[in-house]
């Protein structure tokens, strides 16, 4: 009888029975660029093992690491990445128990979202 | 009864190690924090770059830390970060499985990339 309970548990966020709210839906965003970002990651890593292959290596499989799709993934990744990045400082901002009152999360909310696209152009700029 | 049932509880719910990682995902990422912007500027402009000119900056000292500790960081980061994840939506034996696989997916990857870097410089 305990056992059948145990087993019929909800996992811990209840996402489909969950109203979308911005603030959540920055939350969730957090988690799945983070873990996205292992795509953009691996590629980078066979890139680095490509120069180490050696030249003629490198040449062979430069026009693949740089075709349109692959550039799409990595130009994708960078908006990830900062998404991530600025969603990760704003954890590190609630965990010294600033920043929680709704207003406040609002704010924090819309400088992650604002400011992960202005620092993509910015660094798409820059790369 | 009372401690039978905190038993089944302890047993089965959780490993007691909360806090501990925790812990571990802000230590990652205050050292991501410093390292991911000087990791983006300078490396991002030579992913695209001719093959000597990627020689050319793997071989100043400076860049191929920089090049081996982000990726450390960044690898390590992601297999806590997968963790969590897969806790929070897989469940049973696939549980364990899967962050076995993926704690081998990341340190494969940190170990090939030191061996990328031992084959560029030597």
């Amino acid at each position: 009888m305990q056992n059948k309970k145990k087993k019929n548990r909800p996992l811990s966020p209840h996402i489909t029975i969950y109203r979308p709210q911005f603030t959540s839906v920055t939350s969730i965003l957090t988690r799945i660029t983070g873990n996205s970002l292992l795509v953009g990651s691996l590629i980078f890593v066979f890139w680095f093992i490509s120069v180490a292959m050696g030249e003629i290596f490198f040449n062979k499989v430069s026009p693949y690491i740089h075709s349109g799709f692959v550039d799409f993934i990595m130009f994708l990744s960078i908006w990830a990445f900062w998404y991530h990045f600025l969603a990760g400082l704003r954890h590190l901002y609630w965990d010294t128990g600033r920043g929680l009152e709704i207003y406040e999360a609002k704010v924090l909310a819309y400088i992650v979202v604002v400011g992960s696209f202005g620092l993509s152009a910015f660094t798409a700029l820059i790369i | 009864m009372a401690s039978s049932q905190s038993k089944k509880i302890l047993s089965g719910q959780h490993s007691r190690s909360g806090t501990h990682h925790h812990k571990r995902m802000m230590r990652s990422s205050i050292a991501l924090v410093f390292l991911m912007p000087l990791f983006i500027f300078s490396v991002g402009p030579v992913f695209g770059s001719p093959y000597s000119e990627v020689i050319a900056f793997l071989s100043r000292p400076f860049n191929a830390l920089l090049m081996f500790v982000s990726l450390s960081v960044i690898f390590v980061h992601f297999s806590f970060g997968v963790q969590v994840l897969i806790e929070d939506y897989v469940r049973g034996e696939a549980r364990s499985t899967l962050i076995l696989v993926m704690n081998l997916v990341c340190y494969t990857a940190i170990g090939m990339s030191l061996f990328a870097l031992i084959r560029i410089l030597l």
